[in-house]
């Protein structure tokens, strides 16, 4: 009896050290596959002896007292020995997974024997280890197989706590969600870094450059952090610039550049990531200068700013105050001179350093307070000459318009009177005179009549026309 | 919200998923048992046997189950355990009611920032409203647009950006300088939205054509009982891709300037900086209505006779036309406000001059008004001729003499022709006119006596016997300016 259970638990210590090689291969290569091997044998022999031990004890039940008791040994010792070797919460974990199998083993040949531990316990085994793997594939957005490899390791470590660290980069910050050790060898890694279509990580080794991530779900392996997140979008920096012009006068200015990583013209679409050159983000990064007597470098897309507010001051130091406005020449626009100056030469200085700039412009160039008071003043004696000038050339026009309105007055009263009189041309020298005097006279009557109410005639003129009128009749 | 119908599919999913499974591992234990004991096992024994089995495998999976449950909940930074456990089994089996949810409408998504589809993203849903288009986004790409309807997300499918078509009003006060470099500042309205790209109303509407179908065509009007905000695809995702970044040391709000904001901030502020620097300041601030042409003598107009703010205003407009294109929008209208100059003395300084030309302007312009002046006119021509005729009663009164008809005759004609006389006038009076006077001038002066005669009347000065005092300024009547 003792003979065959001795045989069934060799038997079944033989597939444990082989399953926990294999396992060990997986985690941690052949170091892996040795440490995980012997931990398994530990165990073995820990049980096979307590069974021995526990046969000497009188009853029927001592083999399995000493069973129970190297069980639970082994699962002391052999979770304490391998924390020596796997770091992280790897003791709790693997005491946990000992008991688990030692349950699941006693259950299956408690059952049917050893056909149990093999249709039994070797399935509710390979089926913890196929639930992990299946559930891999929804915890991370993977997309290859080898994705979900990493996944299903990523979530394993994670829980024997010996995972590198998991990185969540969002709007620009790079956030460590799950800190780990990236210099764990053993069941340790991979590290991972999730961030949206629009942001890249770039990894490094501490020491040297390893590559560019992915937008999106990124792993890391040994040694690899991330160094730098790198905002795929454009950029848009805004700053003021304090200047000189070539007289001396200070001038400031607002100035706008929107820029990017350079990536792909026309790449972005649906299905794609915000586009980028891998070699543009390097040189962004890698560019990124030291001021002196500082330790921290400048980001890359303060690079921008800086350049720019240089050559800015370089192009205003070309041009007098008076330039910068220039008022008398219809043609010239000094401020867009300026701006597409500056962006074509920024352009050419960026672009070696992975940035496209992709527009710009500068706001008023305004300069100080006293210059712009002699600019008012000048504009304002300008303007009030002008407005003279052409208020006395509007002052003639109304002029001439009243006079051509009186000529026009005058020459209607002579062409009425004319049309009236007409009929006496016709008859020549017989055209009695009095007659003629009445028409003219009832002619001008009719015209005085035609005057608006608002503009009676005055008070002289209507005595004479009384006197044209009568002074016929008294002569007649 | 209960949906018996998804709980089904939820229930036959697991059935389908794991219930092939644990029969597999039943039927394994059962075998097992069999060969074990050759088939002598009590019903209570097998009934032992398949608890127990059944209770192994669902602790197994329960196990498996939270641990990736924590490692979910710790990496998406999860509130509660439970959540995970609920994104899992969405994941896996389906989801047996509609939430988790988020509603699009406005412009804006209204979700819990902590909630599974804010943090992972979907399985999940959206109600997308018809005015708030969305752009989605899962594993670091781009997926898809969706328009108003209900968006079902698949795993870790998340909002990217949404985007409102509603026409969008700015107003924005643009600082700009004149020509002469003196800061003016103008307040721009901008009536804008996003480009439906001539998005039809759906088929099958019906609604009344209340505009002749060119002009409705013309203003973009959709059919009625059609959609309010046709939605083109394309120019939804210009839209929303469009954004730009800014420092990250400024308020939240203001990190990202979004579509609406570069129409504005960055297309209308500077096209309308570029626009004013090209104008000297007088042409920029003349305030006076424009409706009198005496007033555009006085205040500056362009060569097509339009003030300059409108010249200005026109071509902004066709300018924000041309460019807001690439970021998927159209301008629907433009207009300025007053353009004010910055420094306060300046403007208080032009407020007076602009007071003084506005009084001088109104004095000149109702001295020019012709209808009124012609009126005036006429009345002064008739008082001017009556007076200078008037005048023989006066010369001839104060000799005691009485002036008979023939010189009253004469008189009236001799001041006819003076009127006349004037180039001015002549250029006003018909040919046949003067032909007339000429001729009656010929018949009045035959009949008169000769000079010097006895009966000649009103011989008074020697010279002529018509010619009496009067046409001088002396006498001339009042208001008379000739």
């Amino acid at each position: 009896m003792l003979e065959s259970a001795i045989i069934i638990e060799l038997t079944t210590a033989i597939a444990v050290i082989g399953m926990a090689t294999l396992l060990g291969y997986l985690g941690g290569k052949r170091l892996g596959a040795a440490i995980l091997g012997l931990g398994a044998a530990l165990a073995s022999v820990l049980c096979i002896g307590g069974t021995l031990l526990g046969a000497k004890l009188p009853g029927n039940t001592g083999g399995w007292i000493g069973l129970i008791a190297g069980m639970i040994l082994a699962g002391i010792l052999v979770p304490w020995a391998l924390s020596k070797f796997i770091l992280g919460r790897s003791r709790r974990f693997i005491a946990g997974l000992w008991f688990g199998f030692c349950a699941l083993g006693m259950f299956g040949y408690l059952v049917a024997g050893w056909v149990g531990l093999v249709l039994i316990t070797l399935p509710n085994l390979a089926l913890f280890w196929w639930g992990l793997y299946v559930l891999s594939k929804y915890v991370l957005p993977v997309k290859t197989q080898q994705e979900r490899w990493l996944a299903f390791r990523s979530l394993l470590t994670f829980v024997l706590g010996t995972n590198y660290p998991f990185y969540v980069i969002n709007e620009r910050e790079l956030e460590l969600r799950v800190p780990g050790n990236p210099f764990g060898q053993f069941f340790a890694g991979p590290g991972l870094v999730l961030s949206r279509c629009d942001h890249v990580p770039v990894i490094t080794d501490g020491v040297t450059f390893k590559r560019i991530g992915q937008p999106g779900l990124t792993f890391t392996h040994k040694l690899e952090m991330v160094d730098h997140a790198v905002d795929l979008r454009p950029q848009l920096r805004s700053f003021t610039v304090e200047a000189r012009t070539r007289d001396g006068v200070p001038v400031q200015v607002k100035t706008f550049m929107p820029f990017r990583i350079r990536g792909r013209q026309r790449g972005l679409k649906l299905g794609s990531s915000f586009p980028f050159y891998q070699r543009a983000v390097y040189s962004a990064v890698f560019g990124q200068p030291v001021e002196h007597g500082e330790k921290a470098a400048h980001r890359w897309d303060e690079l921008v700013p800086i350049t720019a507010e240089r050559l800015l001051r370089e192009i205003i130091s070309r041009y007098t105050c008076e330039e910068l406005a220039a008022p008398f020449d219809p043609k010239r626009d000094p401020r867009a001179e300026i701006r597409n100056e500056l962006i074509s030469t920024l352009r050419e200085k960026m672009s070696p350093g992975g940035i496209e700039v992709i527009g710009g412009g500068i706001s008023n160039l305004k300069p100080d307070e006293e210059a712009l008071r002699r600019r008012i003043e000048n504009w304002k004696a300008t303007w009030a000459k002008r407005l003279r000038v052409r208020q006395a050339e509007a002052e003639q026009e109304a002029w001439l318009n009243v006079e051509q309105a009186r000529a026009e007055a005058d020459a209607r009263f002579v062409q009425h009177v004319g049309n009236v009189l007409q009929g006496f041309v016709d008859r020549g020298e017989t055209a009695a005179l009095e007659a003629i005097r009445l028409r003219f006279v009832g002619a001008l009557k009719a015209m005085v009549r035609n005057l608006p109410d608002s503009m009676p005639l005055p008070e002289e003129s209507v005595k004479t026309l009384r006197l044209l009128e009568r002074s016929g009749k008294t002569y007649v | 919200m209960f949906n018996p119908r998804r709980i089904w599919q939820v229930f036959k999913s697991m059935i389908r998923r794991t219930g092939p499974l644990v029969a597999g591992f039943l039927a394994l234990a059962a075998v097992a048992r069999w060969i074990a004991y050759d088939g002598g096992v009590s019903t209570r024994a097998w009934a032992l046997l398949l608890v127990g089995e059944l209770v192994a495998v669902g602790m197994i999976l329960r196990l498996v189950r939270d641990m990736a449950a924590r490692f979910v909940r710790v990496l998406y930074a999860l509130e509660t355990q439970d959540q995970a456990r609920e994104f899992l089994l969405r994941s896996l089996f389906g989801m047996s009611s509609f939430q988790p949810y988020a509603v699009v409408h406005e412009g804006a998504v209204t979700q819990d920032t902590n909630s599974v589809l804010a943090k992972v993203g979907g399985p999940g849903n959206l109600v997308v409203y018809r005015d708030s288009p969305v752009v989605l986004e899962r594993a670091g790409r781009l997926t898809r647009v969706e328009g108003p309807s209900f968006v079902q997300l698949e795993a870790f499918e998340k909002l990217y950006a949404v985007v409102d078509l509603r026409p969008q009003r700015w107003v924005y006060k643009v600082s700009a300088m004149s020509k002469e470099g003196i800061p003016v500042t103008c307040p721009a309205e901008i009536i804008f939205q996003l480009d439906s790209g001539g998005g039809e109303a759906p088929a099958g509407s019906t609604g009344t054509q209340p505009y002749p179908p060119d002009l409705a065509s013309t203003l973009r009007l959709p059919d009625l009982g059609g959609d309010p905000f046709p939605m083109n695809p394309d120019n939804v995702f210009k839209a929303a891709t469009c954004t730009w970044v800014r420092e990250a040391n400024r308020p939240t709000e203001s990190r990202v300037m979004d579509w609406a904001g570069r129409v504005v901030v960055s297309e209308t502020e500077g096209t309308l900086r570029s626009i004013l620097a090209r104008y000297p300041l007088d042409q920029l601030v003349g305030q006076l209505p424009m409706e009198s042409k005496l007033a555009q003598k006085v205040w500056p107009v362009n060569t097509q006779g339009q003030h300059a703010r409108e010249a200005i205003r026109e071509e902004l407009e066709q300018t924000l036309r041309q460019n807001v294109g690439k970021l998927g929008a159209r301008i629907l209208s433009v207009s300025l406000g007053q353009i004010q100059v910055d420094d306060k003395v300046a403007q208080q300084w032009l407020e007076n001059v602009n007071a003084e030309a506005e009084n001088w302007a109104r004095r000149h312009l109702a001295e020019g008004e012709t209808e009124i002046v012609m009126k005036e006119k006429q009345s002064e021509a008739i008082h001017s001729y009556l007076h200078h005729v008037g005048n023989i009663f006066v010369a001839l009164g104060a000799q005691g003499q009485v002036p008979s008809h023939e010189i009253i005759l004469a008189r009236m004609f001799e001041v006819l022709e003076q009127v006349s006389a004037d180039p001015l006038t002549r250029s006003y009076m018909p040919g046949e006119t003067l032909k007339t006077l000429k001729a009656l001038g010929g018949i009045i002066a035959r009949a008169l006596p000769p000079a010097g005669s006895a009966d000649a009347p009103g011989d008074t000065t020697g010279d002529s016997p018509l010619l009496l005092p009067g046409g001088t300024s002396q006498d001339a009547p009042a208001g008379d300016q000739r």
